[in-house]
């Protein structure tokens, strides 16, 4: 983790780099955008209960401050807890969204944190990509800061009842069966 | 969403589009340069012979979604989804007594439409071409919107370029050759696709091994592994029925049961149904090796160019761009072909002009090509994200067609009225079904209903039909094109 | 019901040969058809 002494200097370097720039926001009100900039993402699941097993979990954070969307300047890090109390890691890296397949029943909780390089956010885009070329390890982002953990998502996995694909097995059995007899009675009735 | 480079430059994938589409093109000139009538080039001289049939047939049903959609059924609904799929095979292998049957009622028939016109009656027969149209230009634009898709994802081409480009080099070289062109080149890409998927299979296992590739998912995704996973064996009979729906009905099938040569059509589909059985598992479990490899998927349908450019890089990427390019290619110009045989056939020369002569079919076969082709590419360029729910919905329209089709081959009883009520009711029940339980269960409902209808309305009140009725080549009266041709019925 | 290790890869394994024996039989019968002058 990333200690008091290191995010109080990034701080106060990132104070003053917003109090020289001439495009820095107005402090009334509205977030700066070094704020945005460890906010935790939002955390979003296309589905709040699964019958399928399956499911897109999906986040994103704020772009860097020049306004580019530079992905491999933000490493994300999402987490889930089944029932017993304890988090662990599902996936870590670049992407913004994954897909879950092949869950059994249960409840699933996800959080998400995004990791910011140690350097402060370059203002112009030339820089940024530099140093997203430059600094693009793992190891590189976890010495820097870590926004904190996203609002929780739950995803309820519930299997499809057994009535219900006994029935519909039953049904689309019959039909493929009358079907085949259908053809295979009519060639050989033919053939005679 | 998800920011994944692509796996080849656009220089390559350039290069590669470029390339293929020369290839395909000049084949197909080469090949249509003997079409010199009607017949010639709808059904490419109704004579083709074994390979070339069994080939034709593959490479039609195998389409970017045997490819693409495969891995992406594997890797969300397990085992039962990738060997599910396979069971698409099926269709063809009922169809293969089904092409036999229709090439000796039918020795001068052109189209599917054809036989509903004479078998039930102009009321049918509207019905039918409704259908017809909608799930055919519904596939057209699938197939469109995957090759820009896929093109995007794999070399980073813009979406509007690649898929223009597929687009174009279809319709150029089915505009030159016909169905000649379109089953020629067929073959050259059903080469390419098996050898393609054989050897990621092949790499694949090599690499990764499949003991590793069980114990992963057994560990991180067990569902995927469970036989009796609840979503995918409902799927598995609609799914099925969808694909018999598919072929039953669609003209694509119809014109080739019409152009191969006597005595081919059972076996070409039989046989293309046993080796196309095999290759959605040989592209499905490509998915299943994203766990033990540690791949995130951030979208299902990625999962395939995904793990394959893992496993071979740039090399891979390769491989699937050629795959799939091959893929949609073999079905864009079959569909391309057909659409336009039904719209010439069934719409202009029955509704419009009758007594059209050889040339103007010839030409207004053309002109439909290219017009099919432009308004794909106008529905394909938006980029409807929900057009694979669209397809879905087309289950419950070509599933209500199997009973009408096969019933109305074997038995001279099927009530025509019966007919007209099962399409119509059964296609409604399956679009209830569709959103009132769920997408699993439209082309089911589809075919149960409509099959109900065909029963009921066969036994309790019995038609009977001459088919001698359904050979229009002995009555010169309403004969094919090279005859005075007599009006619509 | 998990599918055991064993048959997974006896699935896998056939469907990969059955697909790769497909353009040996392709070229096989193109071959026989064109000796016979039968292609088209």
């Amino acid at each position: 983790m990333v200690s008091f002494a290191k995010t109080a200097a990034y701080g106060l370097f990132s104070a003053l780099l917003s109090a020289l720039t001439v495009t820095g926001e107005p402090t009334s009100g509205v977030p700066s955008a070094q704020d945005l900039w460890l906010e935790p993402p939002t955390l979003k699941a296309d589905a709040r209960t699964s019958a399928t097993g399956y499911y897109t979990l999906s986040w994103d954070a704020p772009d860097t401050p020049t306004g580019d969307s530079i992905s491999a300047v933000t490493l994300f890090e999402l987490q889930v807890r089944t029932d017993a109390d304890v988090w662990r890691p599902q996936y870590t890296g670049p992407d913004r969204a994954t897909t879950i397949t092949g869950m059994p029943d249960g409840r699933y909780v996800y959080r998400v944190r995004v990791w910011r390089p140690p350097q402060p956010p370059a203002r112009d885009p030339a820089a940024a990509r530099h140093l997203a070329r430059s600094s693009g390890r793992e190891e590189d982002f976890r010495a820097g800061p870590a926004s904190a953990w996203s609002i929780e998502r739950t995803v309820d996995v519930r299997h499809y009842g057994l009535v219900r694909v006994v029935i519909i097995l039953a049904v689309g059995a019959c039909v493929f069966l009358a079907t085949l007899v259908l053809v295979i009675t009519g060639h050989r009735r033919l053939q005679t | 969403m998800m920011q994944t480079s692509a796996a080849l430059s656009p220089f390559t994938g350039l290069m590669l589009l470029i390339a293929f589409s020369i290839v395909w093109v000049t084949l197909g000139w080469y090949w249509g340069r003997n079409n010199k009538t009607f017949d010639d080039y709808s059904v490419a001289g109704r004579n083709v012979g074994m390979a070339l049939a069994t080939a034709t047939t593959l490479a039609t049903w195998v389409t970017s979604n045997t490819t693409m959609v495969a891995p992406q059924l594997a890797y969300q609904m397990g085992l039962w989804g990738m060997v599910g799929y396979s069971f698409g095979s099926v269709g063809l292998l009922l169809f293969a007594p089904m092409a036999q049957r229709i090439r000796m009622l039918m020795p001068g028939g052109y189209t599917a439409g054809d036989f509903f016109r004479l078998r039930y009656g102009p009321v049918a027969w509207r019905v039918f071409l409704c259908i017809s149209l909608l799930y055919g230009i519904g596939w057209l634009v699938s197939l469109g919107m995957a090759g820009g898709i896929l093109i995007q994802a794999l070399s980073g081409i813009p979406y509007a370029v690649g898929m223009t480009v597929i687009l174009g080099v279809c319709v150029a070289y089915t505009l030159l050759g016909g169905l000649r062109a379109v089953i020629g080149t067929d073959f050259v890409q059903t080469i390419l696709i098996t050898l393609g998927v054989a050897i990621l299979g092949v790499l694949a296992i090599r690499r990764i091994g499949i003991e590793p590739m069980h114990a992963a998912l057994s560990a991180e995704r067990p569902e995927l592994l469970n036989l009796l996973l609840p979503v995918s064996l409902m799927f598995l009979f609609n799914n099925l029925l969808f694909g018999i729906g598919e072929i039953f009905h669609s003209n694509v099938w119809w014109s080739r049961a019409f152009a191969f040569g006597r005595g081919v059509g059972f076996r070409a589909f039989l046989l293309a149904g046993l080796i196309w059985a095999p290759i959605p598992i040989a592209a499905g479990f490509l998915a299943l090796g994203a766990p033990v490899l540690g791949i995130n998927v951030p979208a299902p349908d990625m999962v395939g160019p995904l793990v394959a450019a893992r496993l071979l890089g740039a090399t891979g990427a390769i491989f699937i761009f050629i795959v799939v390019f091959s893929a949609l290619a073999s079905s864009l110009d079959s569909l391309l072909a057909a659409t336009s045989d039904l719209i010439v056939q069934d719409g202009y020369r029955r509704h419009f002009r009758p007594r059209a002569s050889d040339a103007t079919m010839r030409y207004a076969a053309k002109v439909t090509i290219v017009l099919l082709g432009v308004i794909t590419w106008l529905v394909c360029l938006p980029r409807l994200t929900n057009l694979a729910a669209v397809l879905h919905l087309t289950g419950a329209f070509v599933a209500s067609t199997i009973w009408p089709v096969a019933a109305g081959l074997y038995w001279k009883r099927v009530n025509p009225r019966a007919a007209v009520w099962a399409m119509i009711l059964g296609s409604a029940a399956g679009l209830w079904a569709y959103f009132g339980i769920g997408f699993y269960v439209a082309a089911l409902t589809g075919a149960a209903v409509s099959m109900a209808i065909i029963l009921a309305g066969t036994l309790l009140y019995p038609h009977h039909f001459d088919w001698a009725t359904l050979d229009e080549s002995r009555d010169t009266a309403t004969a094919g094109p090279r005859t005075q041709a007599g009006g619509p019925t | 019901m998990i599918l055991p290790a064993t048959a997974f890869t006896v699935l896998v394994i056939a469907a990969v040969i059955l697909t790769a024996a497909t353009p040996v039989i392709l070229l096989g019968l193109l071959f026989r058809d064109l000796m016979k002058g039968t292609s088209w």
